[in-house]
């Protein structure tokens, strides 16, 4: 099977000194070596909104919305009204 | 038609949460207690200060309304505040009126809000209700349970800006 057929980009000409070389592989052999999720799990993932960073957003939110409030009511107000 | 990413129209929504709490509680603390920025612009004339009925040395100092409120009259004048102590109750509306016959100065007094500039030609009006709760952490207290703090000039107004104060003394609510 050749690496237009597996539907991944070849790579090749990567010499190594002495006697190793790597002559070919593709880029689906070396997904196929760090990730176990099939394509279309991946697609999915790649699709799907990104919750963590919307959690992470709303975490600063929170808390940037707890130091204002501290900060107005619990620092500013509470030393009395001006005008 | 501009294109908005899902998770930014979420997050402008969190922005304008946001937003809205702080302006809510702004505005809030501007109707119900009265907070905003000083606005008073009233003008005076600086060179003839001491001949004003106002700012006449004898009228200086604190006056009580009968509403109960209190009236504070003050010139800051390199390198001092005159009066230099003065004594106000706790909890009561106070109303500090203040002008320079010079330069540029700053009545800043620890524990409290109070702090503003005093420019030249100007009289500066800042309403207050002292907080005893929060002076008391600021300053001295006293066995009858009176608490001084000083009263700075927070804008440099000469070489000896730094040796420029006051004192108040507030009385507790009781």
């Amino acid at each position: 099977m050749t690496a237009d057929e597996c539907g991944g980009i070849l790579l090749q000409g990567l010499l190594l000194p002495g006697n190793f070389s790597i002559t070919s592989a593709t880029l689906h052999d070396k997904e196929m070596l760090v990730s176990k999720l099939t394509r279309k799990e991946e697609q999915k993932i790649l699709e799907s909104p990104p919750k963590g960073t919307f959690v992470l957003m709303l975490v600063f939110a929170a808390l940037f919305m707890v130091c204002w409030l501290l900060l107005y009511f619990g620092r500013y107000m509470v030393l009395g009204p001006i005008n | 038609m501009m294109q908005v990413a899902p998770l930014e129209k979420r997050w402008i929504w969190v922005i304008g949460v946001m937003v809205a709490v702080m302006l809510g509680s702004i505005l809030f603390t501007a109707f119900a207690y009265h907070a905003h920025p000083p606005g008073n612009v009233e003008t005076v004339d600086s060179t003839r200060l001491h001949l004003t009925e106002e700012f006449r040395e004898d009228n200086l100092g604190v006056t009580t309304r009968p509403d109960g409120s209190v009236l504070v009259t003050l010139v800051a004048h390199r390198y001092g505040f005159t009066p230099k102590h003065i004594e106000i109750p706790a909890g009561k509306p106070v109303t500090f009126r203040v002008a320079t016959p010079d330069v540029l100065h700053g009545l800043h007094i620890p524990g409290t809000n109070i702090n503003t500039m005093v420019v030249p030609g100007y009289i500066s009006v800042v309403n207050a209700v002292i907080n005893y709760d929060e002076v008391v952490k600021h300053g001295e207290l006293a066995d009858n349970g009176s608490v001084t703090v000083p009263v700075f000039c927070n804008e440099f107004c000469g070489l000896n800006h730094h040796f420029m104060w006051g004192e108040m003394m507030i009385l507790p609510d009781s």
